[in-house]
């Protein structure tokens, strides 16, 4: 079920409530609680998908114990292996051998080869990039032994499927979310009030920014022929801040729902719009996954204690293989690589690596230079954006062309409504930027909080898009 | 004061009752909507616009004249007229699609008590086989008549066909529910107006033109619905604009030809579903049940279009001429009135390119019942009193009762 629909707004309560009518109960009675939830949770798009939750569940879990019992290392490498092959297999089937056959009969079918490759009609289960890749760490640091394995199947089924992660992140590693499943977990009032201010922050950036800049979007990239060269630069930083709003939207609810049933899930956005370089972009932008495939593609390979040309070359491979993870499509290669090529750029260039503090910290007001940087990074992510958005390469290098050779003193696309939610949105965003989310106002007197709500509510009902808008993530 | 007691609360919380303090706050938070919630629900409740199907088919079924009109949420259409299956003893029944709505109880006079018009209830030959099922395992009351408007997309060959006897009996009313965070979000988003009027007055009182008693926000503004005997009252306003302009014109659903000339308007038709159609109708008269059918008419334009494009042309010629072969073969009379021309009628007597008037279908149920074998529960029927009102009618071919006075003045 989707987090912006009439469902989950009746899920999520059942759930809290009898969630914590059990917490005087043990510890297990609320986990398997939480494993049944997030089964119906998943089970409500389509049953058969839970089929593929629980292979890849049972597999590391029994692995996960064989690791820990195994001494020798040719034999843990094929524990890991399987693993690796069960959960890459599942990956692969379900979202990229429909791609690489196509690709592959493309290729022939230039050297004049018109092969009859069969292909496999079967939709992608939604969230299959998510949880793989969430079993996957759990294998591999028990592998590396920085985690033990657990022995509590219910604890670790739970945290496989905890519904609000499940099927677009945050992606948790077991050593942050998996001993939570294991401890007792006691109301507490302070998170239970932010879980719901969260899921508000979420509902508004999903329902009101993202869904109404979507009909632009589609607009600027079904009919970029006919527009404007600045209409492109507009469609596209649309759809800059609908996949922001969008994703970190659903991250919102995501951790906010996990903070009403006790669980605190790892931050995966931090303003990435306001940062000063693409590392730090990338230090602010899906979090959880860029430091996945730090740890498990980017170290491995020898992270930047190599050779200038090698790093290069580890950069690209790992925001390549990053692209891929998000589809099965050139464009999101494309994107990958345009990312990769930047982001060795940017480092290059004095000023423009580091930044791991908050922007305009002391003074509040970003210096000139601190705001050039912002426009040049938010500049080249927007661009990249294109290939990410686009359905072709052909439809990314023809909206580039109009960039190129269209005319830039028109504009048709309505730009009211995108000028005021991204004032509203990064305003809100600016002043809170030091803080856990947008809305973490705990800190105002109760009347204003209220108020505040009560606007964010009103702005929901009044402009919020309400047939259910799928989360673009869940594509992935 | 509220939010001084909220902070006292805030602060007492981290100690033991959190939990509790948390679902007063948010209690105290949402009061505001739900009181806004429970408003909006008691008008619509108070209209009868959101009454339960099951609600409107027994307030019918208690009152002979009551207009069932819905004006935001859906009629749920098949629910409500299967809620009147399960629970109204009628002899002599009228099934079809929307397209037979017009067969009125006052035609059978002295038996209209027992007539009803379950028009829409079936709307393929799927449904009217479940239907039949239904009556002949006695899960249902066991008419003594059937008439059956038979339409020619029937008979299109189908994929999967869809049943709606077989969906779950519990999902009745979930669209409804979702209706109703529709309407809700439609008066704040589009600035609807709000039908004061229609919530002062409640739902019994009198329609427009016409007086009914009414259910629903559609029935008390505009006196349109479904009245008691399951028969449709087109809104007046249209009758009043054959008054002004008694001209024939797609008056209900415009445009009709449009969708006509869509490819797959008739792609039949299906010799299974017409064996389905006549074990079906065979398996009622077995159980001794009367049973008569018809095809109810098209307009002009609709009938030469049906004829002349290349999509249609071959099924629309196999209906028309063997269908009537085949039912009779079957000794099931059938009435092939595909045309107003049929009962030297003209277009006037159509709502639209396919929806017959109560004029014309009085003319089709007349000559069903003088044909209608000797002995037959239709012999009961006072033919006389239906041929008054056919020839009183001959300015009027929308309908018989043409809206009052008052009306006009409202308008």
């Amino acid at each position: 079920m989707y987090f912006n629909s009439i469902a989950y707004a009746i899920f999520l309560p059942i759930v809290f409530i009898v969630y914590w009518l059990i917490q005087y109960r043990t510890v297990k009675i609320q986990n398997a609680f939480i494993l049944f939830s997030s089964y119906v949770f998943y089970g409500w798009w389509d049953p058969r998908f839970l089929s593929l939750i629980l292979i890849s569940s049972v597999t590391d879990y029994i692995i996960g114990i064989k690791l820990e019992n195994e001494i020798e290392s040719p034999k843990r490498k094929l524990l890991l292996l399987i693993s690796v092959s069960v959960n890459i297999g599942l990956l692969f089937i379900f979202k990229y051998f429909g791609f690489f056959v196509n690709s592959f009969a493309q290729l022939l079918s230039r050297a004049g080869i018109e092969p009859n490759i069969p292909s496999l009609n079967i939709i992608l289960p939604v969230g299959i990039s998510f949880y793989t890749f969430q079993t996957l760490s759990y294998t591999i640091d028990i592998y590396r032994r920085q985690i033990k394995p657990t022995r509590d199947p219910l604890a670790f089924f739970a945290f496989v499927a905890f519904f609000p992660q499940l099927v677009a992140g945050p992606i948790e590693r077991a050593k942050h979310l998996l001993p939570q499943f294991k401890c007792e977990r006691k109301f507490n009032l302070s998170h239970a009030k932010d879980g719901l201010r969260q899921i508000l922050w979420g509902l508004f950036k999903k329902t009101v920014i993202a869904d109404n800049l979507s009909v632009f979007v589609e607009l600027a990239f079904e009919g970029y022929h006919d527009l404007s060269g600045l209409d492109i630069v507009i469609g596209s930083s649309c759809f800059a801040v609908q996949i922001y709003c969008d994703f970190s939207g659903y991250s919102d609810i995501a951790i906010g729902s996990a903070r009403l049933v006790g669980f605190n899930l790892r931050r995966n956005f931090n303003n990435p719009y306001f940062a000063r370089s693409l590392s730090e972009f990338w230090q602010r932008w899906h979090i959880s996954l860029s430091t996945w495939f730090r740890d498990y593609v980017y170290i491995p390979l020898g992270g930047n204690r190599v050779g200038r040309l090698r790093w290069i070359g580890i950069v690209l491979i790992t925001f390549g293989v990053s692209g891929l993870w998000h589809g099965a499509n050139w464009t999101f290669i494309a994107w990958g690589l345009i990312h990769g090529t930047l982001y060795f750029t940017f480092r290059l260039i004095p000023g423009f690596y580091g930044h791991s503090n908050v922007v305009a910290e002391e003074t509040g007001i970003p210096s000139l230079r601190e705001l050039c940087q912002i426009t040049i990074t938010f500049t080249f992510v927007t661009f990249a954006w294109i290939f990410f958005r686009a359905q072709t390469m052909s439809q990314a290098t023809g909206m580039l062309n109009r960039l190129v050779d269209g005319r830039w003193d028109i504009v048709s696309l309505p730009t009211r409504q995108f000028v005021l939610s991204s004032i509203l949105l990064f305003g809100i965003e600016w002043v809170n930027r030091k803080r856990a989310h947008g809305l973490d106002i705990a800190y105002l007197p109760l009347w204003v909080r209220w108020f505040i709500y009560y606007m964010i509510i009103a702005l929901i009902l009044k402009y919020g898009v309400s047939n259910n808008v799928p989360f673009i993530y869940f594509q992935f | 004061m509220v939010f001084r007691i909220m902070s006292h609360l805030s602060i007492s919380n981290s100690k033991k009752h959190g939990l509790f303090n948390f679902s007063v706050r948010v209690s105290v938070f949402f009061l505001p909507l739900f009181v806004l919630i429970g408003l909006f629900e008691f008008s619509l409740f108070r209209t009868g616009e959101s009454w339960p199907v099951a609600l409107v088919a027994f307030k019918q079924m208690g009152m002979k004249e009551f207009l069932y009109g819905r004006k935001y949420i859906s009629h749920n259409f098949f629910y409500y007229k299967r809620q009147v299956l399960k629970n109204k003893h009628a002899d002599i029944v009228v099934l079809g699609s929307s397209r037979v709505m017009q067969v009125r109880d006052f035609m059978f006079n002295p038996l209209e008590h027992v007539v009803y018009n379950y028009g829409g209830l079936v709307r393929n030959v799927y449904e009217f086989k479940s239907y039949c099922e239904y009556i002949t395992t006695g899960k249902n009351h066991k008419p003594k008549v059937v008439i059956l408007g038979i339409d020619p997309w029937w008979f299109n060959k189908m994929r999967s066909p869809k049943n709606r006897f077989e969906k779950w009996q519990f999902l009745d009313w979930l669209p409804e529910f979702t209706d109703h965070l529709r309407i809700g979000l439609n008066f704040i988003r589009k600035q609807e107006d709000v039908p004061w009027d229609a919530v002062f007055k409640g739902w019994r009182s009198k329609s427009p033109y016409f007086g009914f008693p009414s259910i629903g926000i559609a029935a008390i503004q505009e006196g349109r619905g479904f009245r008691s005997d399951g028969s449709r009252q087109y809104d007046p306003k249209i009758l009043l604009d054959f008054i002004t302009n008694p001209f024939y014109r797609d008056r209900e659903v415009p445009p009709v030809i449009v969708r006509v000339k869509r490819p797959g308007y008739l792609t039949g038709p299906d010799p299974i579903l017409i064996s389905v159609l006549i074990d079906s109708l065979n398996s009622l008269a077995k159980k001794g049940i009367e049973v008569y059918t018809f095809m109810p008419p098209f307009s002009t334009e609709v009938l030469q279009e049906l004829e002349s494009n290349k999509h249609t042309s071959n099924v629309w010629k196999k209906y028309k001429k063997e269908l009537p072969k085949i039912l009779m073969q079957n000794q099931i009379p059938c009435i092939a009135a595909i045309d107003p021309s049929f009962y030297e009628m003209e277009d006037t007597c159509m709502f639209d390119g396919m929806h017959p008037s109560e004029v014309f279908m009085a003319r089709c149920v007349l000559d069903i019942i003088r044909n209608a074998q000797p002995g037959s529960f239709l012999k009961k029927v006072n033919l006389t009193s239906l041929e008054e009102k056919i020839e009183g009618s001959a300015n009027s071919p929308l309908s018989f009762s043409m809206p009052n006075e008052i009306g006009l003045k409202q308008l």
